[in-house]
C-alpha cells in the first residue's frame, strides 16, 4: 500500500468516525497517529506527539483566541448589548421591519465585540427575539434574523475563526481582521435591505403597527447606549492605530469589558464565573480539535494527499471561478453536517495547497472561506446557530420555523458571497491601506 | 449535535453520587479553577504590558514567553478533563441520533475506548517529555533565560484528568445503558 493510499483511507476513516459521533479532535488525532505509524513506525508517531501539542498551543498568536472569547462572554454575561439594542429599536421604529433591522444592527455591533458567531447569536437571541415576538413579528423572521445575523460574529473582527485561519495559513491576523470588516458590514446591509423589501411586500411579517416612540424616550435611550461602542472603539481603535497588536487586543478588550461592566454595576460574581467557565470550555473544545488537526496535517503531508488533491483539482482548471466553485460545493455540503471550527481545521490541510497552487490571495480567500463556513452555521440539518436559538427559546418556536425563517437570509448570503468573489477589492482594500 | 451544548450539564452533574465520580469531578473542578486563574492572569498581564508600553515605552520583560508558555499552555491543557466530564467535546450527533439506543451506547463506548488510546498515548509521551525537560532544566531561546520545563507538566496532568473523566463517563454509560 502506498503512502497516498494510506492518506486516502485515513481521511475516509476519520470522516467515518466523525459521522459516528466520535469527537472531531479525537477522530483526527487517532487516525493520524495510526496512519503515521502505518507509513513509518511507532517511533515516528511518538515523535509527532512529542513535537506537536506543546509547541502548537504555546504560540503567542493563539493566545488571542481565549481572550477574544472571554471578551465576548463578559459582554453577554453582563448584558452589555441591551442598551444599544433599545436605542436602535427606537430610532429605527419608522422603517418597515424596524425591530428586525435593529436586531441585525445590534448583532453587527456585538460581533465587533465578540469573536464567535454562536456567542453573538446566543447573546442576541435572549434580548431581541422575545421583543420581536411581543410585537407580533412572524416567528420565522424573528428567529431567522438572529440566527443569520449571529454569523456576522466571525466576519466582523475580532474573530476566532480568522485567528485560527491566520495562524494555520501563516497570514497576518491583523490583515485578516481588517479584511473582514467591509464584508461583514456588507452582509449586514444586505440582510437589512432584504428585510425592508420583504416587509414592504408583506407587512404582516412585522406584526401590527406599533406606536412610534416619543422624542423623550429616544433621548433617554441614548444614555444607555455607550458600553458596547466604547468597548469596540477601544479595541478596534487600538489595533488600527497600532497601540497594541491584534493578539494583545483580546486581553485589553476583556479587561475594558470588565471595567465597563464594573462601572455599570453588572460585574457580579455569577457573571464572572459564567464568563470564565464558558471561555475555558469553548477554548479547550477548540484546542482539542486544533491539536487533532495539527496531527492530521502532518499525517496528510507525509502521505502526499494534499498535493495529489490540489493537482487533481487544478488539473481541471486553475481559473479562480473553478477553485471557488469547487470550494463552495465542498463547504456547503460539509457545512450542513459539521460545525464551522471543526470544518475549518479539518479541511485546511487539503485546501491550503490548492489556494497556493492557484495563486489566490490568502487574505481574500480567508474571507471567502469564513463566509462559506458561516453559511454552514445556518443550513439544515446541522445549523449550530439555529439549534442555539431553539435552545435559548425552548418551546416558543419549532426548529422548522427557524430553518424556514433563515432561508431568505441564506439566499442573501450567497449573493454577498458572489459579490465578495467578484470584487476582491472589498476584502483587500482596508488591509492594503494599513499594511502598505 | 449542538443541542448538548449547555442544556443537560446540570442534570448529568446532579444525580451522581459514586465515589469515583465525585473524586474525578472534584479533581477536574480544581483544574478548572486553576485554568480560570491563568485566563485571568493572561488578561491582566497582557493589559499591564500594553499600558506600561504606552506610558513608558518599556513593557514587562518576558510577557510573550510567560503568557504563551505558562498561562496559555496551563489554561488549555488543565481543562481537558472538565470538558470531557461535562461532555462538551465537539461532535456530530446527526447520524447517530437516528439509530436505536443500544447502537448509540455501543458507539459511545467505542468512542470512549478510542479516547483512552489517544489520550493515553498523549499522556505517556508528554510525561516522558516532561521528565526529560525537568531533568535538563529546559529553556527556550530568548533574550533572557526562560525556563519552560514547568509548564511541560500541564500536558500529562491534563491528559490524565481527561483519562479519568473518560473512565467516569464510560462507567456511567455502561451502568445506565445510555450514550452521554
Amino acid at each position: 500500500m502506498s503512502n497516498l493510499d494510506i492518506g486516502i483511507i485515513g481521511t475516509l476513516v476519520a470522516l467515518g468516525m466523525i459521522a459516528l459521533r466520535v469527537p472531531i479532535g479525537l477522530s483526527l488525532g487517532l487516525v493520524s497517529i495510526g496512519g503515521i505509524a502505518a507509513m513509518f513506525n511507532m517511533n515516528v508517531a511518538f515523535g509527532t506527539i512529542s513535537a506537536t501539542p506543546f509547541e502548537y498551543v504555546g504560540q503567542w498568536e493563539l493566545t488571542a483566541a481565549p481572550m477574544f472569547l472571554l471578551m465576548g462572554f463578559i459582554c453577554s454575561s453582563t448584558n452589555m448589548t441591551k442598551g444599544l439594542f433599545e436605542a436602535l429599536r427606537l430610532y429605527l421604529a419608522r422603517l418597515p421591519g424596524g425591530l428586525a433591522i435593529a436586531s441585525v444592527g445590534a448583532c453587527a455591533f456585538f460581533a465587533a465585540a465578540a469573536g464567535s458567531s454562536v456567542a453573538t447569536a446566543s447573546a442576541m437571541s435572549r434580548i431581541a427575539v422575545p421583543e420581536m415576538l411581543r410585537n407580533n413579528y412572524d416567528r420565522g423572521l424573528a428567529t431567522g434574523t438572529i440566527a443569520a445575523s449571529g454569523t456576522l460574529g466571525s466576519l466582523i473582527p475580532p474573530s476566532v475563526l480568522l485567528i485560527l485561519y491566520g495562524v494555520y495559513a501563516k497570514v497576518s491576523v491583523g490583515q485578516l481582521f481588517m479584511a473582514g470588516f467591509i464584508p461583514g458590514v456588507l452582509s449586514a446591509l444586505v440582510y437589512m435591505a432584504m428585510i425592508i423589501v420583504r416587509v414592504k411586500l408583506k407587512p404582516s411579517l412585522a406584526g401590527a403597527v406599533t406606536t412610534l416612540p416619543t422624542r423623550e424616550e429616544k433621548r433617554a435611550a441614548l444614555k444607555t447606549i455607550w458600553p458596547l461602542p466604547v468597548l469596540i472603539f477601544s479595541v478596534l481603535g487600538g489595533i488600527f492605530s497600532g497601540v497594541f497588536s491584534p493578539t494583545e487586543a483580546g486581553a485589553v478588550g476583556a479587561f475594558v469589558a470588565s471595567v465597563i461592566a464594573a462601572v455599570r454595576g453588572t460585574l457580579t460574581w455569577t457573571a464572572i464565573k459564567d464568563a470564565l467557565c464558558d471561555t475555558i470550555v469553548a477554548a479547550t473544545g477548540i484546542f482539542v480539535i486544533l491539536i487533532g488537526s495539527v496531527f492530521f496535517t502532518r499525517f496528510l503531508a507525509l502521505s502526499g494527499l494534499p498535493t495529489a488533491f490540489s493537482d487533481a483539482v487544478l488539473g481541471v482548471s486553475s481559473a479562480p471561478w473553478w477553485i471557488f466553485l469547487a470550494v463552495t460545493v465542498i463547504y456547503v455540503v460539509l457545512g450542513m453536517l459539521i460545525d464551522s471550527i471543526g470544518l475549518l481545521l479539518l479541511t485546511l490541510p487539503l485546501i491550503l495547497p490548492l489556494v497556493h497552487g492557484a495563486g489566490l490571495d490568502p487574505v481574500w480567500f480567508g474571507i471567502i472561506l469564513i463566509k462559506l463556513l458561516e453559511i454552514g452555521l445556518v443550513t439544515p440539518p446541522v445549523g449550530l446557530n439555529v439549534y442555539m436559538i431553539k435552545g435559548a427559546l425552548g418551546n416558543l418556536v419549532t426548529l422548522q420555523e427557524v430553518f424556514r425563517g433563515v432561508g431568505w437570509f441564506i439566499v442573501m448570503d450567497f449573493i454577498t458571497l458572489l459579490i465578495l468573489m467578484l470584487f476582491p477589492v472589498l476584502s483587500l482594500w482596508l488591509p492594503t491601506l494599513a499594511y502598505r | 449535535m449542538p443541542l448538548n451544548i449547555n442544556d443537560d450539564v446540570a442534570e448529568i452533574a446532579d444525580d451522581d453520587s459514586g465515589l469515583l465520580y465525585r473524586c474525578v469531578s472534584w479533581l477536574n473542578t480544581v483544574f478548572l479553577v486553576i485554568s480560570a486563574i491563568f485566563v485571568v492572569l493572561m488578561m491582566l498581564h497582557v493589559t499591564a504590558d500594553v499600558l506600561l508600553r504606552a506610558v513608558s515605552d518599556v513593557g514587562i520583560t518576558g510577557t510573550l514567553e510567560v503568557v504563551s508558555y505558562y498561562y496559555m499552555v496551563c489554561a488549555i491543557f488543565l481543562a481537558f478533563g472538565y470538558v470531557e466530564l461535562k461532555n462538551q467535546h465537539i461532535r456530530v450527533d446527526l447520524f447517530v441520533q437516528q439509530m436505536p439506543r443500544s447502537a448509540q451506547v455501543i458507539l459511545y463506548i467505542l468512542a470512549c475506548l478510542a479516547g483512552f488510546v489517544f489520550f493515553g498515548l498523549l499522556a505517556w509521551q508528554s510525561m516522558i517529555d516532561a521528565i526529560r525537560a525537568t531533568r535538563s532544566h529546559e529553556t527556550i531561546m530568548s533574550n533572557f533565560l526562560f525556563y519552560v520545563w514547568p509548564s511541560r507538566w500541564a500536558l500529562p496532568i491534563g491528559f490524565i484528568g481527561c483519562l479519568l473523566a473518560i473512565l467516569c463517563n464510560l462507567l456511567k454509560a455502561l451502568t445506565r445503558w445510555r450514550a452521554l
